[in-house]
């Protein structure tokens, strides 16, 4: 017998829950991606040399697996998968999953750093616009936001380059500077030189995500400021600032958090277009390239850890909106 | 005199026009006093409480007139000055304790703030502080209940924590604005009967808005009357209960629904017929929750709720049947089930000896009207359209016979046909429930099922649409199954009425009978807690049924 008490054993439930559907989806999702990949193209034509011999084409082909059926390369690839392994790159001749996981930590390290700039400059300004939504200040806020909505992310990366980096030379254009190794990963934002180098390219990635912020937080006030308890609490005599950031702010923290988990998934598929202008090495440009080559293994391992990278994220949102907000009882979803 | 207001005018610039919302009033409150102000929806009674305490919002503005607190003018006072009288001199309670605790806060934290904002103490004294308060309130283990969050409270026990919160720094006055409208009858009675005692002890000036006169009988010291912004009457409760001066007043308390007109018909023909009917709202199953709830030793907390127990009932054609119960009594359920909204799970269910069921819906014959008419109809459909959809559908008639239709049912309902092409929201509250009742009798139904429809209204508003469904009652022998919380209306206009309690009918009857003399412990302590103007004290009398 367990012995546990509700809260937990609910916890318990909603997590076996979720393992057992992010398995098969991983599953459902690794068929279709195999499927589609299979349909594409044939990656003999992209990847053996014309003018190679019939004898050394049949050799490659057999060589690579694809001498087999859809099936058959689908069955050895769920073996191997189960253990770990998800392929050899056919241009790069290493385990795909390691070619993804050399440049995860860069993407990571972009996509992390634009939604910190997001939420630590969209909550606070989105705050002022939605305490005081006339004034000049707030109306300001809120043009700037519909332009960092609507201006393509490319253009702008261009525009940023050619003002910091090619007029005022304030900041590098290009790569990531100086990095350090933890665990065998390379990061620069513990370099001066990599936050140089982050700063551009994560600037340009915040743009989109930074003008949602600002929208949603703008919006919440809005909506939470006229409700009885924000009236209640002033008349309980509290002071403006328990009541914006005790009363208001984390009640209105309940959606953000779940628009800012989707967003870093989006953010992630997005990084492809910043990554390419900055040269910024991210796993974006790593898809780019092999989708080219049609590098059938690397695309495959991509999609599967986007996947698991977006389930990861969704469920750390959800167990975050059930610590935010009481109300909700985890096990109900 | 612990408050004195001279001249006040409180009015909200709009683009369009200036709302005079507070239209030139003179109130006084001396120090322990119980003062009750009733009036209608937009009298300017909450308006004026904000005033008081300087909380209204934009656009709305103090334009004349002082408020004199303690013999000081607090109409000049800044916002700093304010902050530290609000809380501390003057507490305020809202109606909605759902809606005026912070959902995402626990009580804790909701109420050491609210006394360490005005004392200078540690966070421990200011705890003990706070338990002894809910304590005060009568809420039981409060050490342990003071952990938790809003929504694991009942709505009285969320009153009662606002309460304690508006008394925790002994205030000199408390403003109440409807505090008891969301509550059932036997808590309302036990949150009347707890702030009395509170402010009799503490000698708190108390002022008490509320649109049910019936509730300020027992409770309050003096009544003022408000309508169109101004005080009307003003006296005491003996005086304005018994001898209203004003015509409003009179029209006021004639709207209160008093005993009972109709008489239980003596027929024996059954409409509809439901036998052992059983509603259980399910968990949701998983794998992986079956899996845990197998090796779990405390197997109840897993437990579905039935809001229907194994019930039976007949309803007698052309009879208005009054269907009674607290809130969480299933009457609800049962009304959903009965119209085919909801699905049983066990039990039959017969209209004229033909079996129902959710799966198949085979007849328009049983329709449904809603509380709340302010989101029952569709905010982008013109009137016609609402109520001319179903019978197009149904093909009772095709689209161009519809504005004949239509304007058929609007007369009946009181409405005139020449409104059809308006849109729902140029209606007032009444106005939009007669046409929700209109949508609804567009397809002929033989039995209507009302379902709170007139809990969201005001007492004159109320009483038009009670008499609109006697009348049509009687014209168009319709069988009328009125689901209510409200004893007193339902007394008013049902024939027979069933009493609910915890998904089960205990007592039903004769209404005259059953409202007389009362046979069920329950309904003798429904009875026995409802508010009514004839007497004079709170009817606390109930310990038997507590909030649960």
């Amino acid at each position: 017998m367990l012995f546990i008490n509700y809260k937990n054993l609910s916890m318990l439930i909603f997590l076996t829950n979720r393992i057992i559907q992010s398995f098969i989806v991983l599953l459902i999702m690794s068929l279709l991606v195999f499927a589609a990949v299979y349909a594409i193209g044939n990656p003999i034509d992209v990847l053996i040399n014309p003018e190679a011999s019939e004898e050394e084409k049949i050799k490659t082909i057999k060589n690579l697996g694809l001498d087999k059926s859809l099936f058959e390369q689908y069955y050895i690839f769920l073996q191997n998968a189960f253990k770990g392994e998800l392929g050899y790159s056919f241009v790069h001749n290493r385990p795909a999953i390691s070619l993804i996981l050399e440049r995860l930590p860069a993407t990571l390290e972009l996509t992390i750093s634009a939604l910190l700039i997001a939420i630590i400059i969209g909550i606070p300004l989105g705050t002022i616009a939605g305490l005081n939504p006339d004034n000049f200040i707030s109306k300001s806020i809120l043009a700037m936001s519909i332009f960092f909505f609507s201006l393509p992310t490319f253009w702008v990366g261009l525009i940023l380059i050619m003002i910091f980096a090619v007029s005022y030379n304030f900041f590098p254009s290009t790569g990531r500077g100086d990095t350090v190794e933890i665990f065998g990963f390379y990061f620069s934002f513990l370099t001066f030189d990599g936050l140089k180098h982050l700063a551009l390219p994560s600037i340009n990635l915040a743009l989109y995500p930074l003008a949602l912020v600002i929208r949603l937080t703008f919006a919440g006030i809005q909506e939470t400021l006229p409700l009885d308890f924000i009236k209640f609490a002033r008349a309980k005599g509290l002071s403006r600032f328990r009541i914006i950031y005790y009363h208001l702010l984390k009640y209105i923290l309940i959606p953000i958090v779940t628009v800012i988990g989707l967003q870093f998934s989006v953010l992630i598929a997005f990084a492809v277009i910043t990554e390419s202008i900055f040269a910024w090495p991210g796993m974006g440009r790593l898809i780019i390239e092999s989708i080219t080559l049609l590098d059938r293994p690397v695309i495959v391992a991509y999609l599967l850890v986007t996947v698991f990278i977006f389930m990861l994220v969704n469920l750390i949102v959800d167990i975050l909106y059930s610590l935010l907000d009481p109300r909700i009882r985890i096990s109900d979803k | 005199m612990i408050l004195e207001i001279k001249n006040l005018k409180t009015h909200f610039f709009t683009r369009e026009n200036i709302v005079k919302a507070v239209d030139d009033i003179n109130f006084n409150i001396s120090s322990g006093e119980i003062h009750g102000i009733a009036g209608e929806s937009g009298s300017g009674k909450s308006v004026m409480g904000l005033s008081i305490i300087n909380l209204l919002q934009e656009p709305g503005k103090i334009v004349e007139g002082k408020i004199y607190f303690n013999g000081k003018d607090i109409t000049k006072l800044n916002e700093k000055k304010m902050k530290s009288i609000r809380g501390k001199k003057i507490s305020m309670i809202f109606q909605d304790a759902t809606m005026s605790l912070n959902p995402i806060l626990s009580i804790e934290t909701q109420m050491i703030e609210a006394v360490l904002a005005h004392n200078k103490i540690s966070y421990k004294e200011a705890k003990n502080l706070a338990v002894q308060s809910l304590i005060e309130v009568g809420i039981k283990d409060a050490e342990i209940k003071i952990k938790n969050y809003p929504h694991e409270f009942s709505g009285g026990m969320r009153q009662r924590v606002a309460i304690a919160i508006a008394l925790i720094n002994k205030p000199d006055l408390i403003i109440a604005d409807e505090p008891t409208t969301a509550l059932d009858v036997t808590t309302q009675a036990q949150i009347l009967y707890l702030t009395q005692k509170l402010c009799k002890e503490n000698n708190t000036a108390l002022i008490w808005i509320t649109h049910d006169l019936s509730v300020l009988s027992g409770l309050v010291d003096k009544i003022s009357i408000m309508y169109n912004g101004k005080i009307v009457e003003t006296g005491g409760v003996d005086n304005i209960l018994d001898n209203p001066q004003h015509s409003y007043t009179k029209k006021l308390i004639n709207s209160i629904p008093k005993g009972n007109i109709n008489e239980e018909r003596k027929i024996d023909d059954n409409v509809i017929n439901i036998q052992n009917l059983t509603k259980i709202y399910e968990k949701r199953n998983t794998f992986a929750s079956n899996l845990f709830t197998f090796f779990q030793a405390n197997k109840h907390d897993l437990k579905p709720d039935k809001a229907i127990k194994n019930l039976s009932l007949n309803i007698k054609r052309g009879e208005i049947l009054g269907v009674v119960g607290e809130s969480g009594c299933g009457k609800s359920t049962l009304g959903k089930i009965i119209s085919g909204i909801l699905e049983k799970n066990s039990g039959n269910i017969f209209y004229n000896q033909k079996e129902i069921s959710y799966a198949k819906k085979t007849s328009l014959d049983i329709q449904m009207v809603f509380q709340d008419p302010y989101s029952s109809l569709n905010p982008r459909k013109k009137i016609i359209d609402i109520i001319s959809e179903a019978p197009i559908v149904h093909k009772i008639i095709n689209k161009q016979q519809s504005k004949e239709y239509v304007s058929k049912f609007m007369n009946d309902c009181g409405i005139s046909p020449d409104l059809m092409f308006r849109y729902p929201h140029q209606f007032s509250g009444g106005q939009r429930q007669r046409i929700a009742i209109a949508r609804s009798l567009a397809v002929n139904p033989s039995v209507l099922i009302c379902d709170e429809i007139v809990s969201a209204l005001d007492v004159s508003i109320q009483a038009q649409i009670l008499n609109l469904i006697l009348k049509l009652n009687k014209t168009k022998n319709l069988t009328i199954v009125f689901i209510s919380h409200d004893l007193s209306v339902v007394n008013y206009i049902s024939n027979r009425v069933a009493v609910m309690y915890f998904g089960e009918i205990v007592e039903l009857g004769n209404s005259k009978k059953v409202f007389s003399q009362p046979s069920h412990s329950y309904t003798k302590a429904l009875l026995a807690n409802l508010p009514n103007i004839k007497e004079r004290n709170i009817n606390y009398k109930s310990t038997l049924y507590t909030e649960g």
